[in-house]
């Protein structure tokens, strides 16, 4: 480089000062590129020759350097979200329809076939906007009863439907997001495109990731999402909360009080896996599950036990048989009525 | 680029918004104040029911509207701010002395102003260059635009700001020789 870079110098002060006159010339346009990388092997050639040609040359080239670096500084990355963004446009847009229809009433009172005019004129740009708005594509649901149902989605994701449950997507996903809502519980495995998010309502929450597994789980009071592999954005209102891999969510329907917690056993995945596995899991917590799964009446009599931690696995055994192992090992006697089972 | 109707009005929202918003920071540095210039773009875009006829330019067309909106709202708001402003100036003129870092920051507020005052392509070029980090090639095709208008427009750019700001920058020099 420094040989070079002498030999360039000696060339060119022997040059005449015509061909100094030329590169004293060179174009910002050319320097700029240069800078940035786009010029191809000639033009490289033709700056490098022009910025060792004089200092006066190398402090120009330098100080457009300076510029552009320091300029780097100003850039920010944005922080507020266009999901958000496009809720909050939304709200405006219904605002801005108000006020207008209070201007149409208005020149109604002063002119009324002027009036007339707009109202046919606004119905029918209400209606275009109607048309244009409304997605097209054949709305899809998904529903059980009493069933666990498998789903392939339009994008390739797989979804878990758990019992009592409903799931609404379209036909054909749009082509900047994928979006789908949900009732009930389901565990969903997102094909990966981190350039068209995966979006999921479920009562006013939206989930949104871009590939990862995770379980949602919402009833009357409570909506539990549950991150299996990667990160999941949870929006509730204006906050916006990121789970990691096996962190969930509890989130309140009725105080919006949202708490955020370590997974600790993996119960959650029964519906899926037709196992129930405990891990330090409460009793109480089983019983909820069995109650769902086998569509029994389960209750705890005794209040010392609901939170007795139990470490079992039971792999596709009847109720009987589960309730029996919690006899055994809890110690607890099971009382059968016509409406409920008991544990005491 | 866009073909017709192969977005809706809502994919092109939440496609250019984050993009459109850190523009409009670059111009105003308010988080707060670049929301609402985007939001306002978008909204008179809606009322005029015109985004069909975008459809080519689509990005050209929000930028520039976004570059307008910004200046407006400068303009606006500079009545109010400039007897402050230059208060804080001059007290500031008379505090500090001068070290590296804050010539640096001074260049930094200075190259911000010069930006500002560019005219709106060049602006949105140097923009999708400088914090988008497009290629030549990518920003026109954008842009809806040659090669060779990116090209020149990135030369004027430079030589614009540079030519605004060849004060500071010589005396950055003079103070450190340590390029």
């Amino acid at each position: 480089m420094i040989i070079s870079y002498y030999w360039q110098h000696f060339f060119l002060t022997i040059k005449t000062n015509k061909l100094k006159k030329v590169l004293n010339h060179i174009s910002d346009d050319l320097l700029v590129k240069f800078l940035l990388n786009e010029a191809n092997n000639e033009e490289k050639k033709v700056v490098d020759d022009w910025i060792h040609a004089d200092s006066k040359n190398i402090t120009y080239f330098i100080q457009l350097v300076k510029i552009w670096e320091t300029s780097k500084t100003l850039a920010i990355h944005s922080s507020i979200d266009e999901y958000t963004a496009w809720e909050q446009f939304q709200k405006r847009i219904k605002k801005e329809d108000v006020s207008k229809k209070m201007g149409l009433l208005q020149r109604f009172l002063s002119n009324k076939i002027a009036a007339s005019f707009l109202l046919i004129l606004g119905a029918t740009i209400i209606t275009l906007l109607v048309f244009k708005w409304s997605d097209d594509n054949t709305k899809i649901i998904s529903k059980t009863t009493n069933n666990i149902l498998v789903d392939t989605l339009p994008d390739g994701s797989l979804i878990t439907l758990n019992s009592k449950s409903e799931i609404l997507y379209s036909k054909e996903f749009k082509k900047s997001t994928r979006e789908v809502t949900i009732k009930g519980e389901a565990f969903f495995k997102i094909a990966p495109d981190k350039n068209v998010p995966f979006i999921i309502t479920v009562d006013n929450i939206k989930v949104i990731v871009v590939g990862t597994s995770f379980n949602i789980k919402s009833d009357h009071f409570n909506t539990e999402i549950l991150v299996e592999t990667g990160i999941v954005n949870v929006i509730q209102g204006n906050k916006s909360i990121q789970l990691f891999a096996g962190e969930k969510l509890l989130i309140s329907s009725q105080n919006k009080k949202i708490i955020k917690s370590r997974v600790t056993d993996k119960l959650h995945d029964y519906y899926r896996t037709k196992q129930f596995i405990c891990n330090d899991t409460p009793l109480w917590k089983l019983v909820d599950v069995l109650n769902k799964v086998f569509n029994k009446n389960i209750v705890i009599g005794r209040d010392n036990l609901k939170d007795v931690k139990i470490n079992s696995t039971f792999n596709n055994e009847s109720l009987d048989r589960i309730l029996e192992i919690i006899h055994i090992t809890l110690d607890a006697e099971i009382v059968r009525s016509e409406q409920a089972i008991i544990l005491q | 680029m866009y073909k017709k109707d192969e977005f809706s009005f809502e994919d092109i929202f939440k496609m250019h918004y984050k993009k459109l918003h850190a523009y409009a920071y670059t111009i105003l540095r308010d988080e707060l104040d670049a929301e609402e210039m985007v939001q306002q773009v978008f909204l008179k875009l809606w009322e005029r029911n015109v985004i069909n006829e975008l459809s080519s330019s689509i990005s050209a067309y929000l930028y520039r509207a976004v570059h307008n909106e910004c200046l407006n709202f400068i303009k606006h708001r500079s009545i109010k701010l400039k007897h402050q402003l230059h208060v804080v100036y001059n007290m500031k003129n008379e505090v500090q002395q001068p070290s590296k870092n804050i010539l640096l920051k001074e260049l930094e507020q200075k190259i911000n102003a010069a930006l500002t005052d560019l005219p709106e392509q060049c602006r949105t070029i140097f923009q999708l260059s400088r914090f988008e980090e497009l290629k030549y090639r990518e920003i026109a095709e954008k842009l809806n635009i040659s090669v060779k208008t990116v090209e020149n427009q990135m030369g004027k750019a430079l030589k614009i700001l540079r030519l605004k700001l060849i004060d500071y920058l010589v005396l950055l020099a003079t103070f450190f020789f340590n390029y």
